[in-house]
């Protein structure tokens, strides 16, 4: 059993790499192996966005990390910086600039410490990019 | 330096590879503050400018006419940070009609396509932005 941890750097509109993180972390918890984090940034920070809404015949992908929240207890990191200039705010934040939350409610804001503490501890460590 | 072992936890080699040119979106300095917050946490690294990315190495770029921050200034702070590791593809150089004498980062490496294998194969780790 391999622990892992993931960075997602591509937006859900862009390219594949938002799709891919998503799809690569069930298919690691299926098999058994431990995500140690789930790090959002830069563009990868949009998935975290609770108000986007899609047509209905697009698939979103934020219910699957719900999912995986809720049956492997993964709570993702969205970096601070990255979320705050694209308007992903959780409550503190929102409350701090007077503006409206909209971070997806199972996901945290960190700092790239915990980017460097879940690469520091795991064994692998993948990033899915855009291009 | 080089750390290829699962079971050592403690201290990372990270390679950082800058790809992308400064005014693309945000990797570019996505990429300078990962680098600089691993060499706060004093966590050993390196990094390697390839491809586009070497246009963050030019001086006079006036980003804020595009209404943007400078990348040039945070890469000048680099051996502030005791980053000094610092190496540059040469043929990505070439290949843009870029002269080594544009660029005026006194420690950095030229390096040829086998010395960048031979780099991405010693780090532990490489995070591309």
């Amino acid at each position: 059993m391999v622990s892992f941890a993931v960075v997602v750097r591509g937006s859900p509109l862009a390219g594949q790499g938002a799709w891919a993180a998503l799809r690569f972390c069930e298919a690691a918890v299926a098999a058994g192996h431990t995500l140690v984090r789930v790090f959002f940034h830069g563009d990868g920070v949009e998935s975290a966005n609770a108000n986007r809404v899609l047509p209905q015949d697009e698939a979103d992908l934020l219910p699957r990390w719900q999912q995986l929240h809720a049956s492997a207890s993964i709570t993702p990191v969205v970096c601070v910086s990255s979320a705050l200039k694209r308007g992903i705010l959780d409550a503190r934040e929102a409350r701090r600039s007077g503006k409206l939350e909209t971070l997806a409610s199972f996901m945290e804001i960190g700092g790239l410490g915990q980017l460097i503490e879940a690469t520091t501890m795991a064994d692998k460590v993948v990033c899915f990019h855009d291009g | 330096m080089t750390d290829n072992n699962p079971e050592s936890t403690a201290r990372k080699s990270v390679l950082f590879l800058f790809t992308a040119s400064p005014q693309r979106g945000t990797a570019a300095r996505d990429g300078i503050d990962t680098l600089l917050a691993y060499a706060a946490f004093e966590q050993p690294v390196a990094v390697l400018f390839h491809g586009e990315g070497i246009w963050q190495l030019l001086p006079d770029q006036q980003p804020e006419l595009a209404g943007r921050k400078s990348i040039y200034k945070a890469l000048t702070a680099l051996p502030m940070y005791d980053v000094n590791h610092i190496y540059i593809h040469e043929r990505s150089l070439r290949q843009r009609g870029v002269q080594p004498r544009q660029i005026s980062f006194d420690n950095a490496h030229y390096v040829s396509d086998d010395d960048m294998r031979a780099l991405l194969r010693q780090h532990s780790l490489v995070l591309r932005f």
